[in-house]
């Protein structure tokens, strides 16, 4: 039998998936759009702003205690709020809600080439190659079924001429792919901001289609007649009316202009300055779409100018690049994000919303700011994660996780288990998680 | 009263707290723990076993008795813990906390007893008789080494008693309070040894016996083993998919007769005959991937002969489709023959391979002769006789295009290790359908597939690895040179490339840095250089400004007043550029423009501006030139190629030249494909182990090789490896461990082959060997997966893991029966899948009555036929013969509509062994609202009916019909069909035939029936 768990996750959390209507007329999960908790947890959404490339723990939220070339290290930190986390200066905004962050210094684990790395940031617990995303989704269900459950936010917003790229995600559809799992589970990619979803634009007047919709429930319900027993057939059927409403929901879902035109919106997310201007627009788009209910929203950074010549990402190999692009890219999401936390707070989502901020390794070693997979920093904010918390620690040039190391795997397992997910418990034709994970409760609050 | 109280008290107290050490369950644990991993008989590292004390007594090669009773401080056991004397211990692993030091010292202030009991010799015996060769056969493959199976350690008596997670196993003395007793007997929720296995009664009974005894145990060996020892059980042997096939099947086996007395068993009534439509439906897109056309439609439901479906089949069968269709099966297990990863591994031939996968089943080659291809398709004759066939080492080089690599070549091992892996994991899943990579990192848990076993797999795909051959090489010697001599240029390339590396860096550092000098040499000519682009930069700007303020776009007009601002400011205090080889590189993008990047000529030239355009390009040009002069100069060590100085360097570069373009493919980026005349195949002689890079490397050096260690080449530079592997603790490189012979692995029995070479030929022809367990899987797993084609789930519905992790088989004497008449003839594709699509069990209706479905609901015994959604190429088949009215058409044009996003194309990533049928808003709005689906596709089909304006819809119903669902409607579809028109007309008033006939088809083209085989 199909269970019905195997059942909603194999039809009903697909990106924009039906779990309304005759069919769910009796069931209470209709009222909840959401699966049953393994226990409770607080993260109904995560917003992951990735920083393609792999930041240095040391030019950002991990300070080295000892410094051997000065000229690899050029930023100052600060003690913020009344945590005294230590932040990094390029972060003035983020230092401002220090006491909201929770910095995970101890990450290790960590592939450290770019696009293996990518791959396995993302996906490195599943044993079914499927993305964190994926397996959120197919943990708690969709949250709104007339929108994609799981979403990757690239492109531009309008005259941004100063981002050099996109943003996009090392290791390609992969990493955010749904490996194993139904590939309805994948992240929906959205390339262009001004049209985020394809063929939402129906060639019918709204009526109309509610007649055809009619007139199609009727033609199938002859076959489904013959098939009782096969419930996908219903399914499918329901697709169609859940696309319907998509076609409202998502526009006005995907929509920023009439929020953006607020003074105060724009301050927050920095929508006015070019260098802010995108990130800003994507992640106000992401808490939009935590308020309708996506699950998991992916933010990967752009490549940016270097103030000294030439263009980058986080990947800062030379002191050229740690002096030239560090300052860009942080500049580039240290409003937007210090918005949006402030934003979330000030709307009640902060506590059912996770936050975070990392990429796919970390960096530095003797004499050098190479590709470091056994130390990483990442942070947490909301969610129920402790907040003003430094958890973990690295030795004192901070190449290594010394204190409280925390794998990649056991990240991905802490992150479920917020959400009220036992990655014990979850599978899916027999198949799960690495069964080394571990969840690190010391960052819970 | 109370006072005798206090002294009993002080006595207890007195007594716990100076409770002499006790040998057995304090110090040998801790010994074992910490020193016997190299003190124990067998190894006795430096002479000393720390096992028993007679041996301490006796102790080591040079520091005498290793214990001195009563003398804690003169015993150099402690003494080497302390650091008091050299060398210090344990010699791995960190220090002995001062607690464990503690302990001993106390056991030999003590007087070093060994308080174990003994026990008499009959009990021994009795011991060495019945329980030891049990434990050690059923007990030792989880329950002993250092991280046993939850913390029971079975390999001691101290552990037996001491126990695991769950607490003591056993009691002595008291069998029926003994929790390993209970477990063996299976009378609680543990059940050992695990999965079903029981033990036999009379080795209950023993063991019963022997902890009533008080767990009698040998004085001399108090440990049994240290590390895991791989077993196999009958349990093993007797697994369904493990057994051999059945010698002989009777003759009157058959489908049916097989099902029949499950379906009996269960109360099921086969469902009825599937009417002839729909039956032709089903076996023509289970066949081909297509629909059957409306002439085959006529022809068979009129065709009253008994043998009309005999003959569909055989036409199916005999059509060239057939071939692509089950050829795609396959290449669901390969990877779909592609290099998944864009920039990894041998940009293999994806097309070509399809087509001779195709060509394969059309010719209905034998499937244990393409098992073999897919070893050792390079060192096999060719189908037709011929020496080579450059297709069947292609077809061996597929197990090579899995995604698992590194980027890095200072790991190229890495890329090595994780390509060979794959290697074993393709014969085990694709081929055999077993899960041989489990066992990468330790013995397999399930299955008898030891790590050595896997190893031992490994050496067969470590000896070889890929190269460019010629596409009409004739015989194996000429593909093998071509190979070779492409080695040989890379390898010299690589060695004079190391040649100018390193003279170039003498020369610049002789001459005082003369690179550098160069360089800054030439930063006065570029500033203005520079200078001049950047107005060229700010005239770009300026145009796009007063475009935007002529097009009244207030906030990008804004946006590009703030970015001349920043410009001019820059301009005004103009520096000369800190150029490098990345920035003038990356000057070119931000010129010529790249992937993202618009260029300044692109913008320059929308606007219309000519002039700048013109003045960009000259740029574009002289920086490029000027990129070449800065690569040519730091590689001269300073000099330009022609000055006499670098005569030799630029000689060598020549050759170089000369060989880049004498190679066929670009050892550097062997993930593009070879040139045309190539083709990149398998052949013999591999990459080196990891450990052995190190060494070759300083021969190599020696012998006056010049090559950077980091060099992408150096892998090239040594003789390719022909040998075994390795052994990897827990699968690490980091970690080799012993040789191990290639082989194949234990459970299948000895294979006695010379191997030849890499030996990938010997594997081969063992893999299919006759009646052996090897082929019997390789047909299972064959069989199992030609069901699941066919009726939608596989027999075994694990189909990559017919092992005891997989699904245990509710028919598993239809795959055995199916799997020997396949083997018995000849290993025929198209004879097993005639078989199984003319059983009934095949041709009966999906429809079945309630009580049937609810009896069965999963249809584990196939008493009907399943409703299935058509995979993705059948869909995008059927789309295209809908769009061109062609019955074949090609699916490359579907007018920009792109269905693999929506309808589950396969990935590459992964061996696939079961399609997906998602179900999704975003797939019914790409049908309903993209134009160039449903919509346009019903207006084509439309226009191909040629209706006049007076044809009314019912009219055409049939036709439609039809050619959509390949059935004809029912009289209560034909009234819903004038209720459709009925209502549409009243809806919008026209009542234009054309318009009705393409929206009705619109409908079902969006509907359930048309995607879906019943």
């Amino acid at each position: 039998m199909i269970t019905r768990r195997h059942f909603l996750t194999r039809i009903a959390a697909a990106p924009g998936i039906v779990a309304t209507g005759s069919l769910w007329a009796d069931d209470k999960i209709v009222a909840a759009k959401s699966l049953p908790l393994h226990h409770p947890g607080k993260v109904k959404s995560i917003i992951f702003y990735y920083c393609k490339g792999g930041p240095a723990q040391a030019h950002t939220f991990d300070k080295p205690r000892s410094v051997a070339d000065p000229a690899l290290y050029p930023f100052g930190f600060k003690k913020c709020g009344q945590s005294g986390l230590e932040i990094g200066d390029v972060f003035p905004n983020l230092q401002k809600v220090a006491d909201d962050l929770c910095l995970i210094r101890s990450g290790y684990g960590a592939l450290a080439t770019h696009n293996e790395g990518g791959i396995h940031i993302f996906t490195a617990a599943s044993k079914l190659g499927a993305s964190l995303g994926a397996w959120m989704l197919h943990g708690l269900g969709s949250g709104n079924p007339s929108l994609p459950g799981h979403v990757l936010l690239t492109g531009r917003a309008e005259g941004d001429k100063w981002a050099v790229s996109d943003g996009e995600v090392h290791g390609g559809a992969r990493s955010t792919g749904a490996g194993g799992l139904p590939p309805s589970l994948q992240a929906q990619v959205v390339n262009d901001l001004q049209r985020p979803i394809a063929n939402l634009t129906s060639p019918m007047a709204e009526t109309e289609q509610t007649r055809w919709l009619a007139e199609l429930s009727a033609l199938n319900a002859g076959f489904s007649a013959r098939h009782p027993h096969v419930a996908e057939l219903d399914s499918r059927t329901e697709s169609f009316l859940a696309a319907h409403r998509m076609q409202t929901a998502a526009p006005e879902a995907f929509d920023v202009a009439k929020e953006a035109a607020h003074p105060a919106i724009r301050k927050l997310y920095g929508l006015d300055a070019l260098p802010t201007r995108s990130t800003g627009t994507k992640l106000l788009l992401a808490r939009r779409l935590v308020e309708r209910g996506v699950r998991f929203i992916v933010v990967p950074s752009m490549s940016v100018p270097n103030l000294e010549g030439g263009s980058g990402d986080w990947d800062t190999h030379t002191p050229t690049q740690v002096r030239g692009v560090i300052p860009n890219l942080a500049l580039a999401c240290d409003q937007p994000l210090a918005g949006l936390i402030t934003d979330l707070k000030q709307r009640g989502l902060l506590d059912s919303t996770l936050v975070v901020w990392g990429g796919e390794m970390g960096r530095g070693g003797p004499g050098h700011m190479n590709h470091n997979g056994s130390a990483f920093t990442w942070w947490m904010a909301g969610g129920g994660v402790r907040p003003g918390f430094a958890y973990g620690a690295t030795d004192e040039q901070g190449f290594t996780a010394v204190d409280k190391p925390i794998h990649v795997r056991d990240l991905h397992a802490t992150i479920l288990w917020m959400c009220g997910l036992d990655f014990t418990k979850l599978k899916h034709n027999g198949i799960g998680f690495d069964t080394t994970c571990k969840v690190a409760r010391g960052i819970m609050a | 009263m109370k006072l005798i109280i206090g002294i009993l008290l002080c006595v207890f107290a007195r007594l716990a707290f100076a409770a002499p050490v006790s040998f057995e369950r304090e110090v040998m644990p801790l010994l074992e723990k910490r020193c016997n991993k190299c003190h124990y008989p067998e190894e006795q590292r430096g002479g000393l076993d720390l096992t028993r004390i007679a041996t301490m007594l006796r102790g080591g090669d040079d520091l005498g008795p290793a214990i001195v009773p009563l003398k804690p401080d003169e015993s150099p056991l402690i003494q080497v813990l302390t650091g008091a004397k050299k060398p210090e211990m344990p010699k791995k692993g960190e220090k002995l906390p001062a607690a464990e030091i503690e302990l001993l010292r106390r056991w030999i202030t003590e007087g070093a007893h060994d308080d174990s009991p003994t026990f008499a010799s009959d009990d021994v015996a009795f011991f060495e008789r019945e329980i030891r060769p049990v434990l050690a056969e059923r007990c030792f493959k989880c329950h002993a080494g250092d991280e046993p199976e939850h913390g029971l350690r079975l390999t001691s008596r101290q552990g037996i008693i001491s126990g695991g997670q769950r607490g003591p196993a056993a009691v002595a003395g008291k069998p029926e309070a003994s929790l390993l007793i209970n477990a063996i007997r299976h009378e609680g929720e543990l059940k050992m040894p695990r999965r079903g296995d029981k033990l036999s009664d009379a080795q209950i009974a023993a063991f019963e016996q022997w902890i009533a005894k008080g767990l009698p145990w040998p004085a001399q060996e108090k440990v049994l083993a240290r590390a895991k020892q791989f077993t196999i059980s009958d349990a093993d042997r007797d697994h369904w998919a493990f057994r051999p096939l059945p010698k002989a099947v009777p003759a009157n086996w058959s489908i049916d007769a097989t099902l029949k007395p499950h379906h009996e068993k269960l109360g099921l009534t086969p469902a009825p005959d599937a009417d002839r439509h729909r039956l032709l439906r089903r076996v023509t897109y289970d066949l081909i991937g297509y629909p059957p056309t409306l002439d085959e439609i006529a022809v068979f439901v009129k065709d009253t002969s008994p043998d009309a479906f005999e003959k569909v089949v055989t036409r199916l069968l005999d059509s060239p489709q057939f071939g692509w269709r089950w050829g795609r099966h396959w290449l669901d297990y390969t990877r779909n023959g592609a290099n998944a990863q864009s920039n990894r591994g041998p940009g293999l031939d994806t097309e070509r391979y399809a087509a001779w996968v195709a060509q394969c089943f059309n010719e209905d080659r034998p499937w244990d002769w393409f098992a073999r291809i897919h070893l050792a398709g390079d060192k096999m004759k060719a189908f037709d006789g011929a020496d080579y066939s450059v297709d069947q080492a292609l077809a061996a080089a597929v197990p090579l295009n899995g995604q698992r690599t590194f980027e890095d070549i200072a790991t190229q091992t890495f890329v090595l290790m994780d390509k060979l892996d794959e290697g074993v994991e393709f014969m085990g899943r694709s081929l055999m359908g077993i899960s041989l990579e489990c066992a990468r990192c330790h013995d397999h848990k399930f299955d008898p597939i030891s790590q050595r076993d896997y190893y031992s797999l490994l050496g067969f795909f470590q000896s070889s690895w890929y190269a460019p051959v010629p596409v009409n090489a004739k015989s194996r010697v000429e593909a093998e040179a071509a190979a070779a001599k492409h080695r040989a240029l890379i390898a010299e390339q690589a060695r004079l490339n190391g040649f100018i590396r390193k003279t170039s860096i003498k020369l610049n550092v002789g001459g005082g840095g003369r690179v550098k000098r160069w360089q800054e040499s030439r930063i006065p000519i570029l500033t203005p250089k520079d200078k001049r682009l950047r107005e060229l930069e700010i005239a770009v700007v300026r145009a796009e400004l007063a475009d935007a303020e002529k097009n009244k776009t207030a906030s990008l007009a804004a946006d590009l007043r703030t970015t001349l601002r920043e410009l001019e400011a820059r301009l005004k205090n103009h520096q000369p550029p800190k150029y490098d080889f990345r920035t003038l590189g990356q000057l070119n993008h931000f010129i010529g423009g790249h992937k993202t990047q618009l260029g300044l000529i692109k913008r320059a030239t929308s606007l219309h501006e000519t002039e700048l355009v013109r003045e960009l390009e000259e740029h574009l040009v002289y920086w490029e030139e000027e990129r070449q002069r800065w690569i040519e100069r730091s590689r001269f060590g300073g000099f330009a190629k022609t000055d006499p100085e670098v005569a030799e360097l630029a000689k060598a570069d020549a050759r170089i030249n000369e060989i880049t373009a004498e190679l066929v493919s670009n050892p550097a980026q062997p993930w593009t494909a070879p040139k045309d005349t190539h083709l990149y195949v398998r052949v013999d002689g591999g990459l080196r182990r990891a450990e052995d890079l190190q060494p070759l490397d300083d021969k190599a050096k020696a012998a006056g090789l010049e090559f950077n260690s980091n060099d992408h080449n150096r892998v090239w530079m040594h003789p390719y490896f022909v040998g075994d592997a390795r052994l990897l603790l827990r699968g690490d490189v980091l970690y080799p461990d012993q040789l191990v012979p290639r082989a194949t692995p234990q459970f299948f029995g000895e294979s006695k082959r010379e191997l030849e070479g890499s030996g990938r030929l010997q594997l081969a022809e063992w893999l299919t060997t006759p009646d052996s367990t090897q082929a019997a899987l390789v047909a299972r797993a064959a069989v199992n997966r030609a069901w699941q084609h066919l009726f939608g789930e596989a027999l075994c519905r694990t189909p990559k893991e017919l092992g005891r992790l997989g699904e245990q088989p509710e028919l598993p004497e239809l795959i055995d029966g199916l799997a020997a008449h396949f083997v018995a003839k000849g290993w025929s594709m198209k004879k097993m899948i005639r078989e199984i699509v003319l059983s009934r069990a095949y041709r009966q209706s999906a429809v079945t009555t309630e009580q049937d479905i609810a009896k069965d609901p999963d249809n584990r015994l196939f008493a009907r036929q399943s409703v299935r959604r058509l995979e993705y190429e059948p869909i995008l088949n059927t789309m295209s013969r809908l769009r061109t009215g062609q019955p074949f058409a090609s699916t490359g044009n579907l007018d920009g509509a792109d269905y693999a996003p929506y309808f589950d194309k396969p990935t590459v990533y992964d061996v696939i062994d079961r399609r997906v049928a998602s179900i999704s808003a975003t797939q019914a709005l790409f049908l309903m609202n993209q134009p160039q689906t449903a919509r346009d596709l019903a207006g084509k089909l439309t226009n191909r009916l040629r209706l006049d304006d007076k044809t009314a819809l019912p009219d055409v119903l049939a036709i439609v019909y039809e050619t959509l669902l390949q059935r004809p409607p029912t009289d209560a579809e034909r009234d819903s069909a004038q209720g459709f028109l009925d209502r549409r007309r009243k809806q919008t008033g026209t009542t234009q035939a054309r318009d009705e006939v393409r929206e009705f088809i619109t409908l079902l083209l969006c509907g359930n029936e048309i995607l879906y085989i019943e």
